[in-house]
Parts: structure tokens; C-alpha cells; sequence
């Protein structure tokens, strides 16, 4: 049985799916707040919106949605925690960035297939081999995946961070992180045996 | 193979607060000296930022809906099949088998003539799975058959590119198995209800000829 080929279409189709940045384009934009003090919101963000960023990318991948998802992150944590201590605010960032990047990669696993895969194809962050291969497993796995096991998957495979880390981040147990990185596991292993054939 | 402190650690670092040990590390290491490098580099700062999503429109339905289920006092259950049990979507993964290895395929690499991709499927709760090929508005059946509700299968049938034409993999996941007709109206509605899961795989390709 054969299955032909056609290249033009998806290299087409590729470039269509690239987003550019929308910030100041956006119709639902607005100023954080009229009685905020604009200097503060700019040191704040200049200070804050890098790491933000760079995490946003090492979990999305395409640079566009992780510019989105890092504005919409500073704007909460400019309203929620902004006065915290150095090392709550950096939970806090974590901790917000990474259930926002969920909902979006939860979003793409929604999709059909193919689109997936163009998403994979389109992926323009730079980003180590071993992250993008861990990207490419979490988006394999991320259909079957509950929404709060993937946000310990990101944070352990993504950001590097330890349980006790993971489980400062998100409030949970020491427990609950290793129970779900196990079962992370068991799911990456299924998908990685090769067939006989 | 090294052991990096976490992005955490990493960031904290940047923000003046990390442990000696952290701080030691990034100055020897060049991965952990680039990101340190990346955070370094000015942002300019936006004249607007967007608005946070709200979920209160959220509890509104909720609300809406509670005070209405409580004014009513027949409840109609939507009809479902007694076998629809099983928790989530069907899934289909895409092996690649080229030059006697085998790999799961992921999405990237291009595909070329003469590699030959195998499904794996989980159908939950669907018995049936059909594959086809798509060539403009036709759909050529390549495999029909019965689906292992619960585990993982592997499609007996493998499926070669040869570079004539035709892009796509049309899977439909069905209760009932399909007509040639029904094959084609699955590719044209896309549909996803409790009948019928249907997904299309582009195969992204590189003519080697």
C-alpha cells in the first residue's frame, strides 16, 4: 500500500501558522492602571519580564504565544505580588506562568493532529536538544495528561527544578510531585517502546 | 553529564539572590552563563499590557445554570452509549521506520520517499478505527478495523511513501464500520462526537528524488 507526496502545501501551511507579536496591536489591550506609578511598573517589569520570558519560551517553544502568555503573567503578578520578597515573587512567576502555559498547550493537544505537528514544525525558540526533545514528549503526552501533572512535568523537565522546588512552587507535597513524575514516566516509556514490525 | 541548578536557582541569581554555590557554577558554565546572559539583555517596556483572562463570566453560568436546575423539575440526560466509559480522547502516534530503524516520529524531521509510517492507536471507548489515504477531495481506505478499547495498539499494516502524490493519513475512530461514503463525509465534517473522532496527519515531506 502507498502513500504519496506533496511538499508545497505544508511549507506554506507552516509559515501561516507563525504568530506575530501582538502586544501593542492587540484591541484588548489597556494601561496596567491609571493610578499606578508608571516608574514603578517599569522598573518592575524590566526587572521581572526577562525570566518570565525565558520560561514562557523554554515551555511553549513558539516565541509569539510565549511573549503572550509572559505579558499576561506580569500583568497578574504586577497586581497580585509585586510586593513579595524576591524568592516569593519568583514562585509566584513559576508557579502562574506555568498553569497559564498549560491551558495553552492543553489548547494545542485539543487540536487536530496534524496542526500539532506544524506547531512542532514551526517551533523557532532556541532551546537545547534535551528541552526540545522533553518539549516534544510533553505535547505527545499532554492529551492524556491531567492539567495539574503537566504543570509538575514542565517545571521538572523544563525549568530543571527539584521536588522540594516543584513543591514550593505549587503548594503540593514532596509526595504528590514524585507520584506524579512517576507517572509521567510509565506514559513517556509507553510512548517510546518501539513497535515490532 | 553535568549537573545544572534549576532555572529557578539560575533566576534567583540573576535577581542578587542565590547561594555561592549557584553563583560559582554559573561562572564556570557556559549553558547556564547564556541564559544568565539572556536575562541581562534590556527589555523595552510596553506602553500597554493585556488584560488578564476573567473566569467570573464563569460562575455567572454556573449560577445561572444552578437557579435554573432548580426552577425545573424534569431533567433530561442526554443519550449515551452504555460503553462510553473510558476517560479522554483517542490518540494516534506516528512511527518511522527508514534504512531498518524505527523511531517514533516527531513531527519534525522531514519524511521522505521510501519511509514507511505504522500508527499506534488508543482508541477510548470507539470499536472501530479506520485509515485512509487522502488525495485531494477522494479518501482511499488503507486499513479498517476493530479497536482494543483501553491499550495502546499497534496497526498491523504499515503504509510507504512513494512521492506521487497524495499528503495525508485520514484516521476515524467510529462505532460502526464505515462506507467508502462515510469515509469521505468524516474527511469533509471533521467530526468529534460520541460516533466518530476523526483527525487528519500531514506527513511533512522532503522529495528526495
Amino acid at each position: 500500500m502507498t502513500l504519496g507526496l506533496r511538499c508545497v502545501e505544508v511549507e506554506e501551511r507552516v509559515r501561516f501558522s507563525r504568530r506575530s507579536s501582538s502586544i501593542d496591536a492587540s484591541g484588548n489591550a489597556r494601561r496596567i492602571s491609571a493610578g499606578d506609578n508608571l516608574q514603578d511598573v517599569e522598573a518592575t517589569y524590566r526587572r521581572y519580564f526577562p525570566l518570565i520570558r525565558e520560561k514562557c519560551r523554554r515551555m511553549l517553544g513558539d516565541a509569539a504565544e510565549a511573549d503572550d502568555v509572559a505579558q499576561e503573567t506580569f500583568v497578574r503578578f504586577w497586581q497580585s505580588a509585586r510586593d513579595k520578597d524576591v524568592r516569593a515573587a519568583s514562585a509566584f512567576i513559576y508557579k502562574t506562568c506555568t498553569r497559564l502555559a498549560v491551558d495553552r498547550i492543553r489548547e494545542r493537544a485539543r487540536r487536530p493532529s496534524s496542526d500539532r505537528l506544524l506547531d512542532e514544525v514551526a517551533d523557532a525558540a532556541p532551546a537545547s536538544d534535551q528541552s526540545l526533545a522533553a518539549r516534544r514528549e510533553l505535547l505527545l503526552v499532554a492529551r492524556t495528561l491531567p492539567g495539574a501533572e503537566l504543570e509538575v512535568a514542565l517545571l521538572s523537565r523544563l525549568d530543571r527544578l527539584t521536588h522540594e522546588e516543584i513543591a514550593e512552587v505549587l503548594g503540593v507535597s514532596d509526595r504528590t510531585v514524585r507520584r506524579a513524575l512517576a507517572r509521567l514516566d510509565e506514559r513517556v516509556a509507553a510512548l517510546r517502546k518501539e513497535p515490532r514490525w | 553529564m553535568v549537573s545544572h541548578p534549576s532555572y529557578l536557582q539560575l533566576d534567583l541569581l540573576a535577581l542578587g539572590d542565590a547561594s555561592p554555590e549557584v553563583a560559582a557554577h554559573a561562572e564556570a558554565c557556559g549553558a547556564c552563563g547564556a541564559h544568565l546572559g539572556r536575562l541581562a539583555v534590556p527589555v523595552a517596556v510596553p506602553r500597554e499590557l493585556p488584560r488578564p483572562k476573567s473566569r467570573k463570566w464563569l460562575w455567572s453560568l454556573l449560577a445561572l445554570s444552578l437557579s435554573s436546575a432548580a426552577a425545573v423539575t424534569v431533567v433530561v440526560l442526554p443519550r449515551r452509549h452504555p460503553e462510553v466509559t473510558a476517560k479522554g480522547s483517542p490518540s494516534v502516534a506516528v512511527y518511522l521506520r527508514r534504512g531498518g530503524q524505527v523511531s517514533l516520529w516527531d513531527g519534525v524531521h522531514p519524511l521522505q520517499a521510501g519511509d514507511a509510517v505504522q500508527l499506534k492507536v488508543q482508541s477510548f471507548g470507539y470499536s472501530r478505527i479506520t485509515v485512509g489515504a487522502v488525495e485531494s477531495k477522494q479518501v482511499q481506505t488503507l486499513y479498517e478495523g476493530e479497536a482494543q478499547p483501553g491499550t495502546a495498539t499497534l496497526l498491523p499494516q504499515a503504509f510507504t511513501l512513494d512521492g506521487s502524490g497524495g499528503d495525508a493519513l485520514l484516521v476515524v475512530f467510529s462505532r460502526a464500520p464505515l462506507s467508502p461514503e462515510d469515509l469521505r463525509a468524516a474527511r469533509e465534517s471533521l467530526r468529534r462526537d460520541e460516533e466518530l473522532w476523526t483527525t487528519v496527519l500531514d506527513l511533512t515531506k522532503k522529495d528526495s528524488r
